[in-house]
């Protein structure tokens, strides 16, 4: 495994590969609880979910549904979230294991070939177990590797970011933190703990971001400045 | 024309009658699942693809590679020692070995770093050195040195590991030699010219076509990869600039970017892949580049007429192997001939690399060969002319058979302490039957190489 020192450019690319991952689980997971809804509970069920992602989507059945949320023309679909995660594993890839890595890019290639292909549960499930398995790979406590907490870092953020976003439980954030600040001063030796102090959840998710600019510092900064707007 | 089967090849035939041969699309699937790719630009865009794979490897004898190993160190070694002349003392333009204007007017020589010489007055860290071997004469003959950034390696050193997981047999039963050292010795090489600090491997990004090789050196190095933008130079050192704000030295480059995009402080001022003050550290002994500045002069095709001169000049040596035939059109007597042979020469202009700028003379049509005969007329040290070689097919599994197809050999060598040269290379074959141009970057393919002792 590659330990030498990592650049700004490439920590900032396995922070977000670790994000967009994580993302593309966590959706996949909340779409599929969805779906269920959107069959014949509450067929508005999935539009609500799309909103609270910052998403407006239209469907017509459950499978429709499914299909706009791997494939549907917004920023959120799962099919642009593997991408991003991708590129970030392309990236990086001198650093990360092959199999975490041969796995993301066979997703990847399947929802390519896959776009005239019917949507179903199944193929999600199947989705969401390697996303997993990328995940597991990379959260291996065996491997101490900067790269890895990197990713994990990214990971850590995403889910208090996604938990904030889709559940508003920002106590189940601040019972967490610590394993932000844990990841962070292992990362950053200059990194000092941090203690949430605001209810307001708009301000935490901003307080997060600083957080991140502490551990990864910001310049040189040019090829992510898009990403880290999305 | 197709080689001749030695029995190390068909003891490969042999072993593969009896093998699983269904598991032969599991190297597509291994490549496209890995994304191992060398990517292409074309008509403006950039096209990710797998290197296309040919999995009937190039087999050569041992013994036959042992005489390929020590011609092609004893050329590196020239060409090496050729480099620290002409950026030194030019004693062999002094002595009339290769003409004082065929170095000036090369496009890669850099006079402005004569003077300079290099961590541990090596130049050439890793070339690429390309061989056919001619049906007529079944010898291996030398087209082109490749001393800037020869890409390549990393495709027969992936395979070769999908090779020895989908087929064991064939390495049970064969003694291949082992090339998985390279990472060992590109590393040996970069410590031994590091001047304190890192080793990084420097690249253009992830749109360069070879993208994928860059992050495999540095992954089998354990050398940090970094862009133009990541490597900073302060007081005529250089540093990287690591993700928890900390400034660390870096003592070795292996860049791959050529010279005109390295530094746009010396170079071309637009770039914005290169790291400004770069040369500056470089010429205070602060920092290795590999491969050195300025040694495209070694590359161009012009130069390369004069290798085999070069090796009885520094070496005392006489060349183990030999060059293509070829013709210099400024000279008179030359120009004479290859104007009045055109048709049947390749013609090469000698700052083009990849397969760009070779044309076939006996493929033009009338106004294309008087368009090429003006411009050898204008610019006579442009170009340069060889006789056709006609180099040998390889077989390979295509169209629902085998078919031959033209192949080369890129031999990978590394400088370092000592030169060595990998147990195998990079055979890249054409697509098309009866195209010459194997080149990556004209969509050829690529097999793995297998040096075999019986």
């Amino acid at each position: 495994m590659n330990s030498a020192p990592i650049s700004i450019n490439t920590a900032q690319h396995l922070y977000w590969f670790g994000r967009y991952v994580q993302r593309a689980q966590t959706l996949l997971v909340e779409m599929l609880e969805s779906y269920d809804y959107v069959l014949d509970r509450e067929f508005e069920h999935g539009k609500k979910l799309f909103a609270k992602l910052g998403i407006e989507a239209e469907y017509n059945s459950g499978l429709d549904f499914l299909r706009v949320g791997v494939y549907g023309s917004h920023y959120g679909s799962v099919d642009s979230i593997i991408k991003m995660a991708r590129e970030n594993a392309i990236e990086t890839r001198h650093l990360l294991d092959e199999r975490g890595f041969a796995t993301l890019n066979k997703i990847y290639n399947h929802l390519c070939e896959g776009h005239d292909r019917a949507i179903s549960p199944a193929y999600l499930e199947e989705i969401i177990d390697n996303c997993s398995l990328i995940l597991g790979i990379f959260s291996s406590e065996l491997d101490r590797t900067r790269a890895y907490q990197l990713i994990r870092f990214g990971q850590q953020i995403e889910r208090f970011d996604l938990i904030l976003r889709l559940y508003g439980e920002l106590d189940m954030v601040v019972a967490d933190i610590d394993v932000i600040n844990s990841i962070a001063r292992q990362l950053n030796r200059q990194y000092r703990p941090i203690n949430v102090t605001t209810s307001d959840i708009p301000k935490f998710l901003l307080f997060l971001n600083g957080v991140v600019d502490k551990v990864i510092h910001k310049e040189p900064f040019g090829s992510l400045q898009s990403q880290s707007q999305a | 024309m197709i080689e001749p089967i030695s029995p190390e090849l068909q003891k490969f035939y042999d072993i593969f009658e009896s093998v699983d041969q269904t598991k032969v699309s599991d190297f597509k699937d291994f490549l496209e699942s890995n994304a191992v790719n060398f990517n292409l630009f074309k008509e403006g865009n950039f096209i990710e693809r797998s290197f296309p794979f040919d999995m009937i490897p190039r087999i050569i004898p041992k013994a036959e590679f042992d005489h390929l190993e020590a011609g092609i160190i004893q050329r590196v070694k020239a060409l090496n020692a050729f480099l620290n002349d002409i950026y030194t003392d030019q004693k062999i333009m002094n002595d009339g070995i290769v003409p004082r204007e065929y170095v000036d007017s090369a496009k890669g020589f850099l006079p402005e770093f004569m003077g300079i010489i290099p961590p541990q007055a090596v130049r050439t860290h890793i070339s690429g050195i390309d061989l056919v071997k001619d049906a007529v004469s079944g010898n291996w003959i030398i087209l082109e040195d490749n001393l800037r950034v020869p890409s390549g390696v990393s495709y027969p050193l992936t395979i070769r590991r999908a090779f020895r997981h989908t087929y064991p047999e064939f390495f049970e039963s064969m003694k291949i030699s082992k090339i998985k050292h390279y990472g060992d010795q590109l590393k040996a090489a970069m410590d031994y010219v590091n001047t304190g600090g890192l080793n990084v491997v420097l690249t253009p990004g992830r749109y360069n076509s070879a993208y994928y090789e860059h992050s495999y050196l540095a992954k089998i190095t354990g050398a940090t990869l970094a862009l133009g933008e990541d490597l900073v130079v302060e007081n005529d050192e250089v540093f990287l600039l690591a993700y928890n704000g900390e400034h660390l030295r870096v003592g070795a480059i292996y860049r791959r970017l050529d010279d005109d995009f390295l530094d746009p402080e010396a170079f071309e001022p637009d770039s914005l892949i290169g790291v400004r003050g770069l040369t500056r550290a470089y010429r205070a002994g602060n920092v290795a580049i590999m491969n050195s500045i300025g040694n495209g002069v070694a590359d161009d095709k012009g130069i390369y007429y004069f290798v085999p001169e070069m090796i009885k000049y520094y070496l005392n040596e006489e060349p183990i192997l030999s060059n293509a035939p070829t013709y210099l059109p400024y000279y008179e007597k030359d120009r004479e001939y290859v104007l009045a042979n055109i048709d049947k020469l390749v013609i090469k202009d000698v700052a083009e690399a990849g397969g760009y700028g070779v044309l076939f003379g006996n493929r033009l049509n009338p106004q294309e060969r008087q368009e090429i005969i003006d411009l050898i007329l204008a610019d006579p040290r442009r170009f340069i002319a060889q006789e056709v070689i006609e180099f040998y097919d390889l077989p390979c599994m295509m169209e629902g058979g085998i078919v031959p197809r033209k192949a080369d050999l890129r031999a990978y060598v590394i400088h370092g302490d000592t030169i060595s040269v990998s147990m195998g290379g990079l055979t890249r074959y054409a697509m098309e039957e009866g195209n010459y141009l194997v080149n990556s970057s004209q969509g050829g393919g690529f097999k793995d190489t297998w040096v075999v002792e019986l």
